[in-house]
C-alpha cells in the first residue's frame, strides 16, 4: 500500500481481503457453534428420555 | 407458514444478500476518491455496526418485556440478541482496525471516543453473557441478566451520537446524500443481509436457550426429590 502525492491511498487490498475474510470466518464459525450446541442439547434430551423411559 | 420456516428463509436470504452485496462492494462499486479500494471495507464494517446496535436495542426491549412479564420467551430472545450483538460487535472492532491502519496510520487509539465507547459496549454486553453463565438459579439468572442488559444499553446511544458530540478521528455518519449511488447499493444490500442473518442467528440462539431451560426444568424436580431423600 502507498499514498499518492495527492493524498489518495493506492492499493490496500490486503486489508480489504482480511476484513472480508475475518467477517466470513466469524459469521460461519458462530453459526457452526450454534448448530453444534443445538445438536448437543438435543442429544442430551434424547439420552435422558431414553434413560427415564 | 410456520415461524421456523420464516426464520430459515430469513437466514438464506441474509446469506444471499450478503454474498451479493459483498460481490458488488468488492468488484462493481468504484474506488473512493481519497481512500481508494480500502473504502470497500466500509461495505461490511458499517452494516455490522448498524446491526450490532440494532441487536442491542432489541435486547433492551426484550429485557424490559422479560422483567415486566416474566415470560421465558423474552428471556430467550434477549439472550439471543445480546450474543449476536456481541459477535457483530467483535466484527465491527476487527474491521474497524483493518480500516484504521491504512487510512489513519494506526490500528487503534484510546483518544477516539467512538472507538473507546464501541470497545466498552463489547465489554459491557460480554459481561452480560458472563453473568448469565455464572448464575445457576434460572429465576435469578433471567432477572439479573435483564437488569444488566438494561444497564449496558446506556452505552448504545453514546456509541451512535458520540461522533456528533465529540469530533476526533472517526468520521460522522454518512447519508445517501453524501455518498455516490454506486456505493449506497452494496452498503444497503449488506445491511439487509446482516439484518436477516442476525434474525436467523437470534432465533437459533433463542431456541438453544429454550431447549436448555426445558432440560433444566425437567432436571430440577429430580434434584428436589434427591435432596428430599437426603
Amino acid at each position: 500500500m502507498r499514498v499518492a502525492p495527492e493524498g489518495v491511498i493506492i492499493g490496500g487490498w490486503s486489508f480489504v481481503v482480511a476484513a472480508y475474510g475475518v467477517t466470513a470466518v466469524v459469521l460461519v464459525g458462530y453459526a457452526w457453534s450454534l448448530r453444534s450446541r443445538l445438536n448437543r442439547t438435543q442429544q442430551r434430551m434424547q439420552a435422558r428420555e431414553r434413560d427415564h423411559g | 407458514m410456520g415461524r421456523q420456516r420464516i426464520t430459515t428463509i430469513a437466514g438464506v436470504l441474509g446469506v444471499v444478500l450478503l454474498l451479493a452485496g459483498s460481490y458488488i462492494g468488492l468488484f462493481v462499486a468504484p474506488p473512493e476518491r481519497h481512500m481508494g479500494d480500502v473504502a470497500r471495507i466500509l461495505y461490511v464494517h458499517v452494516p455490522c455496526a448498524w446491526n450490532s446496535l440494532l441487536c442491542y436495542t432489541f435486547a433492551f426491549g426484550f429485557a424490559i418485556a422479560s422483567l415486566a412479564t416474566r415470560r421465558p420467551r423474552w428471556d430467550q430472545l434477549m439472550t439471543g440478541a445480546v450474543e449476536v450483538g456481541v459477535v457483530l460487535n467483535v466484527l465491527l472492532l476487527l474491521q474497524g482496525m483493518l480500516f484504521a491502519r491504512p487510512t489513519w496510520g494506526i490500528w487503534w487509539t484510546w483518544g477516539d471516543v467512538r472507538l473507546v465507547f464501541s470497545f466498552l459496549m463489547f465489554l459491557l454486553f460480554a459481561g452480560v453473557l458472563a453473568l448469565r453463565a455464572f448464575v445457576d438459579d434460572p429465576a435469578r439468572r433471567g432477572t439479573w441478566t435483564a437488569i444488566a442488559t438494561v444497564a449496558a444499553f446506556v452505552d448504545v446511544p453514546l456509541v451512535y451520537y458520540c461522533v456528533r458530540w465529540w469530533r476526533s478521528l472517526h468520521q460522522m455518519q454518512s447519508t445517501p446524500e453524501t455518498m455516490d449511488a454506486a456505493m449506497v447499493l452494496p452498503m444497503r444490500i449488506n445491511a439487509f443481509g446482516v439484518l436477516f442473518l442476525a434474525w436467523w442467528l437470534i432465533a437459533a440462539r433463542a431456541e438453544l436457550e429454550r431447549r436448555r431451560q426445558a432440560f433444566d426444568e425437567v432436571a430440577e424436580p429430580a434434584a428436589v426429590v434427591v435432596a428430599g431423600r437426603a
